[in-house]
């Protein structure tokens, strides 16, 4: 059998072997699941509390004001209020419905109870027209914008546990011994670097993109594939930062200042993103903020077989 | 049949003062040899294993392994041995069974699985072969780790400390492990620092003291060279005479 291919069923089963490990390891789990439930409890609690709890505002003119009508919108949950231009007050996002009497605005960011409208139409009669404040797209852009930012945020969250996946890859399995075990058969050496960067690649871009898929069903994103590749990008990057970061380092040499300069790198590319439009586009962890797929991705699978070549020569021989 | 010749091996540690590690150290361990490398700690014999295994380059010297040069062919050399570090290096999360197997296939033996299965009986541990390794007591650990070692049936098995942190039982079972590769005709290389199973499963040893070969032979060549009659007594007086005086 050639070297090539036994190389390749080396790292096929070392890469498989490692996932197996990530999966069953109960911390490492729990860290990858926590962001992907916590963005379903904010999502479910929000939209759930604001349903629920959510007093709409009506704003009235003195006029319009009636007791009676008072009466029909508070029965109906909402909460008047008195103003000589209700109009602003929709606009200002101060109410959700607002009526002179001729014209009711209505602001569609809002969710508006049926039993609301219901009451404006028996106070109104026909007399009036609804009147639609808020441009649709403009709304449906700040929704994006937000998906999008969490979507981002939970990026950045597996770009700091790509550093911790890629440095504890390497120094637990060198501290107790796995990694001269496997470092003493017949494989290039290498393959041990690759296979561990391509598990810690696949768990944390498979979570990660669960994270993306569960956003875009409950919110929607408007570029879900461009964060989920993104994303994955920077997670894999991270992870390469973090097995260069420690090094030969491990328990004896401690893992603070590894840790810390991995993640100094990690934010430094994020923070590089925010500068540069060019940068968010092309570079790794840096295209977290872009919403399009630049060349990052491929600068990030070249790091990995990089990072290994390196390891051979540099890390894994003494 | 490993022979070493004048390895030599320094190294700078983290305060940055240089540190000879193995000063020209030479060896020879015949195929169904079990040989005994002894030393105080930091004498040298981790390192000297783990340029064997090429897990570090020596500075100068030469290493060759049934024949083939460490230097020139470091995986020739690898296929031929198995290393086993002081450390078990069972990862908690996987079992008996799935490390084993791991470690055949990677290096290509057919039929990893049952194959698997059969060394980790044939070793005495088939009745935990799905227990995770992080659930397993020092000794059943020691059983897997040779498991893991002999998959690919190597000519050459080096083992690093191999009863550190065993109780008396578990101490005697892996010392008669060790001692049935050789009487299948592997050659065997060990180092320790505990005289009492050295004594009991080699055929020759070599006393290391900083980094050097202090003396080498049987038993009973190491008992008459140093005028002493326990290894014990042998191993103070060679490995410190300061001590010794």
């Amino acid at each position: 059998m050639s070297d090539t291919r036994a190389a390749f069923r080396g790292w096929s089963w070392l890469t498989a072997s490692m996932v197996q490990r990530f999966l069953r390891e109960g911390m490492v789990l729990r860290s990858m699941i926590f962001p992907v439930a916590l963005v379903v409890f904010v999502l479910v609690g929000t939209v759930g509390f604001v349903t629920w709890w959510r007093v709409e505002g009506a704003a009235l003119t003195p006029a319009l004001a009636t007791p009676a009508f008072r009466a029909a919108i508070e029965d109906a949950g909402g909460m008047v209020i008195v103003t000589d231009t209700p109009e602003a007050a929709v606009r200002a996002g101060q109410a959700a419905f607002g009526s002179d009497g001729k014209t009711l605005w209505l602001d569609h960011t809002g969710m508006p109870p049926q039993k609301l409208e219901s009451a404006f139409r028996q106070q109104l009669g026909t007399a009036w027209r609804p009147y639609q404040t808020s441009d649709m797209r403009s709304s449906a852009s700040k929704s994006d914008a937000s998906s999008t930012g969490i979507a981002q945020f939970i990026g950045a969250l597996f770009a700091m546990y790509g550093v911790v996946f890629g440095a504890g890859a390497i120094a637990r399995d060198r501290d107790d011994g796995t990694l001269d075990a496997e470092l003493s058969v017949a494989l290039p050496m290498w393959v041990s670097a690759l296979s561990r960067w391509s598990a810690a690649t696949i768990v944390l871009g498979l979570f990660y993109a669960m994270s993306v898929a569960m956003l875009h069903a409950v919110i929607g994103l408007a570029t879900p594939w461009a964060l989920a590749i993104n994303g994955a990008t920077a997670a894999s990057t991270a992870a390469v930062v973090g097995m260069a970061a420690i090094g030969r380092g491990g328990k004896t040499r401690g893992f603070a200042g590894p840790m810390s300069a991995g993640l100094v790198i990690v934010m430094s590319l994020f923070s590089a993103g925010l500068t540069s439009p060019e940068w968010a586009l092309n570079l790794p962890i840096a295209s977290l903020i872009s919403t399009e797929v630049g060349v990052a991705p491929l600068l990030a699978l070249a790091l990995g077989p990089i990072y290994a070549w390196w390891f051979a020569r540099r890390v894994a021989v003494g | 049949m490993i022979e070493v010749h004048d390895l030599r091996k320094k190294y700078v540690t983290a305060s940055g003062k240089p540190t000879v590690a193995v000063d020209g150290l030479s060896l020879v361990v015949q195929p169904g040899e079990v040989y005994g490398l002894l030393g105080p700690n930091g004498a040298g014999k981790t390192t000297t294993l783990k340029m064997l295994a090429t897990l570090i380059k020596p500075d100068s010297g030469t290493i060759r392994v049934d024949g083939v040069d460490a230097a020139t062919d470091p995986l020739g050399v690898r296929a031929r041995l198995a290393y086993v570090p002081a450390e078990a290096g069972l990862p908690p999360q996987l079992s008996p069974r799935e490390i084993v197997r791991l470690f055949g296939a990677i290096q290509g033996v057919s039929d990893p699985g049952p194959r698997a299965v059969a060394m980790l009986e044939r070793l005495g541990a088939g009745s935990y072969l799905n227990t995770p390794c992080g659930d397993l007591s020092t000794g059943m650990k020691r059983r897997v780790v040779l498991a893991r070692a002999l998959i690919h049936d190597p000519q050459v098995l080096m083992l690093d400390e191999p009863t550190d942190g065993l109780d008396v039982l578990g101490r005697r079972d892996v010392l008669e492990l060790v001692r049935g590769q050789a009487e299948a005709g592997r050659t065997v290389i060990l180092s320790s620092h505990i005289m009492i199973e050295v004594e009991r499963v080699v055929d020759r040893l070599g006393i290391v003291a900083h980094g050097r070969m202090a003396a080498e032979g049987t038993l009973a060549e190491i008992l008459a060279a140093s005028g002493k009659s326990t290894l014990d007594d042998a191993f103070v007086h060679l490995a410190h005479p300061e001590d010794a005086a």
